[in-house]
């Protein structure tokens, strides 16, 4: 048994096109955001990313999915990363997160997550900073557990008026490209409202994490901060709903999303990491075989 | 390979009983076997006086010893076990000279202890890890001796997975299984690019 | 190595080599080196643990000694552990047989370094349980 591999290049670049659309007003929102600097990272990931499709499959740049994933992965990083970070991403997630397990439609993990995770353990000083310089002054994100963490209001962290990532800077552009995702039928709804659904319950039903004793205690029973801060929202609407990486049947998809809601969450509440969003789509993916396997045999025991 | 060390032979060359009454013994068990009775020739050779309890057990260790040594042979017979070894020589430098004694005596003790059998010499080399600090090269050396066995490339894997692991600490650097699961991908990777 | 890397260790060595039909039996290996701590054995509490990961049911499983290698601190250690080896080897083995197309992978990583590259970053993905 094999991946639902993607064969028709057309269709494939239909698709691509539409994500790209999808993604457009985060980025327009992050490089008005963060100014110039969100844009040379997009740029950097992007032209790297399409440079080693280039190199490794020449025939299949012009369908966009390289352009996809390096723009992805330039969402995921903080947003003073190094460009040399943002084009060395780029880079690793087409060379190793996709074409080194045999191209588009048979990667087994999400390249733009795998490459983002790959650097954090490889680099992790960028990726854990101890606070993000923030309108001028040093600041801890609100999923951070730092002392010195300060949860922003509601309506501040609606327009991403808080430090994060890039996709971070503007939670209602993510929904927005999300939404566009969904009207296009690029992506499947049950994995982004379960996810969603799924981070929703454990943040309320969760409690708290040893680590967490005096800091951050928005992070308990608030679902808010653990919905709009963070890789949540792109997690939810772009890297879950990757059809290659996750499992065929409706039900594994539902039971997929709960993979990665219940990773993310316990990552947040449980452990030094302030995200565990881009840990948990890799999870999930690695789970998706699995649940497969498992909605089959029950599927078979059922009929005989 | 040679055959293995029987107890009837080895009891006559040790000169603890002679050939005539080694015949009487094996007689009687004859015997018995036809009547059903499975009797064991020290047994047997204790019963009818040729054979102190004393003798007899030095006859048993001696024996064990015997099919030990045997063993032996087919380690260092194996073409194999020469890039076992070869690998493991880095780590067995990064290591203490406690260290590489411990490994020495792992390797010798075990051929008598664990022959071809795998999990017994990782055992073994992990309990002289364990006994001596920083044994890393032990625990090396002897899950590769387990390249004696049909499994070679299990025990080659085990050995360097387990000898890379423990020289980790010794670098200058920080890495982790993760790290060196990447750069064992990378560098296998490379080796199959090269041209031939 | 803290029982993180073991666990994972353990978890390549039981998917890099012939898996045996019990593999799940190692599972039990950090509970038992963990009793074995609470016992006055010393460095010998370690041994015993290694002599009985290599009990004759168990005796192909490299993966039992790596389990039985660290000190566990605690119970939730071990028990993370034996839940991570037991989880990792499922759900590792289900996606390197169903979602891992060998022929479809480029000739220099086929085989070991593709299943390689997939344990590292399973071991990144997975780098939050070191701290639970």
């Amino acid at each position: 048994m094999r991946g639902p591999f993607l064969h028709s290049s057309q269709r494939t670049a239909a698709i691509m096109r539409q994500v790209l659309l999808a993604l457009a007003p985060i980025t327009v929102a992050a490089i008005w955001r963060h100014g110039a600097g969100a844009a040379l990272l997009v740029l950097a990931a992007l032209s790297a990313a399409v440079t080693v499709e280039a190199v490794l499959a020449r025939a299949s740049v012009s369908d966009g999915s390289a352009a996809v994933t390096g723009v992805l992965f330039a969402l995921l990083l903080p947003a003073g990363a190094p460009l040399w970070l943002a084009a060395l991403g780029g880079a690793l997630a087409v060379g190793l997160g996709k074409h080194a397990f045999g191209g588009l439609g048979k990667n087994p993990f999400n390249p733009a997550a795998l490459a983002r995770v790959v650097l954090m353990g490889l680099l992790p000083v960028y990726f854990f900073a101890p606070a993000w310089r923030w309108d001028g002054v040093t600041q801890a994100s609100p999923l951070s557990k730092a002392a010195g963490a300060l949860l922003p209001s509601a309506s501040a962290l609606l327009a991403g008026d808080a430090p994060g990532a890039l996709a971070q800077a503007a939670p209602w552009a993510v929904l927005l490209g999300g939404l566009v995702l969904l009207l296009l039928r690029s992506a499947d709804w049950r994995i982004p409202l379960a996810y969603l659904a799924g981070v929703t319950l454990l943040v309320l039903v969760l409690p708290a994490g040893e680590r967490m004793a005096g800091h951050a205690p928005w992070l308990v029973g608030n679902p808010l901060p653990h919905l709009l801060s963070g890789g949540t929202l792109l997690t939810a609407f772009f890297l879950l709903t990757d059809p290659v990486t996750a499992p065929f049947s409706p039900p594994g998809k539902l039971v997929f999303a709960g993979v990665a809601a219940l990773v993310t969450v316990a990552t947040r509440l449980y452990t030094p990491y302030p995200d565990g969003a881009a840990l948990a789509v890799l999870t999930a993916n690695a789970c998706a075989p699995l649940i497969d396997r498992a909605l089959v045999w029950r599927k078979l025991r059922r009929a005989g | 390979m040679s055959a293995p060390v029987q107890f009837r032979d080895l009891v006559v060359e040790l000169g603890f009983v002679t050939s005539a009454q080694l015949g009487d013994a094996l007689a009687r068990q004859d015997e018995l076997n036809g009547s059903g009775v499975r009797s064991h020739l020290g047994h047997l050779l204790e019963d009818l006086g040729y054979l102190t309890p004393a003798q007899h057990r030095l006859v048993l260790v001696q024996l064990d010893m015997q099919r030990a040594l045997a063993a032996l042979p087919t380690v260092r017979r194996s073409a194999r076990h020469g890039w076992v070894v070869a690998a493991l020589a880095p780590v067995a430098l990064l290591s203490s000279p406690l260290a590489i004694l411990a490994a020495a005596a792992v390797v010798l003790v075990g051929a008598w202890l664990a022959q071809g059998r795998p999990g017994r010499w990782l055992a073994l080399g992990w309990a002289a890890s364990v006994l001596v600090p920083g044994a890393g090269a032990a625990t090396a050396a002897a899950a590769g001796q387990g390249g004696a066995s049909p499994r070679l490339r299990e025990s080659v894997l085990v050995a360097l997975i387990i000898a890379v692991s423990a020289a980790v600490p010794l670098l200058p650097i920080a890495l982790s299984p993760g790290h060196l699961l990447l750069i064992a991908a990378l560098l296998l990777a490379l080796l199959r690019r090269r041209p031939r | 190595m803290n029982h993180y890397d073991a666990s994972f260790l353990a978890i390549a060595c039981a998917l890099m080599t012939e898996r045996p039909r019990r593999w799940w039996l190692a599972g039990a290996i950090p509970a038992l080196a963990f009793a074995l701590t609470l016992l006055p054995l010393g460095h010998f509490a370690a041994i015993v643990a290694a002599l009985v990961a290599c009990t004759p049911p168990l005796r192909p499983a490299a993966a039992a000694l790596l389990l039985a290698a660290p000190r566990y601190p605690s119970v939730r250690a071990a028990a993370v552990s034996a839940g991570l080896y037991l989880c990792g080897v499922a759900v590792l083995a289900a996606l390197l047989e169903d979602r891992l197309d060998q022929d479809a992978v480029p000739a220099f990583l086929r085989g070991t370094p593709a299943r390689l590259l997939v344990l590292a970053v399973a071991y990144f993905s997975l780098l939050p349980v070191a701290h639970l």
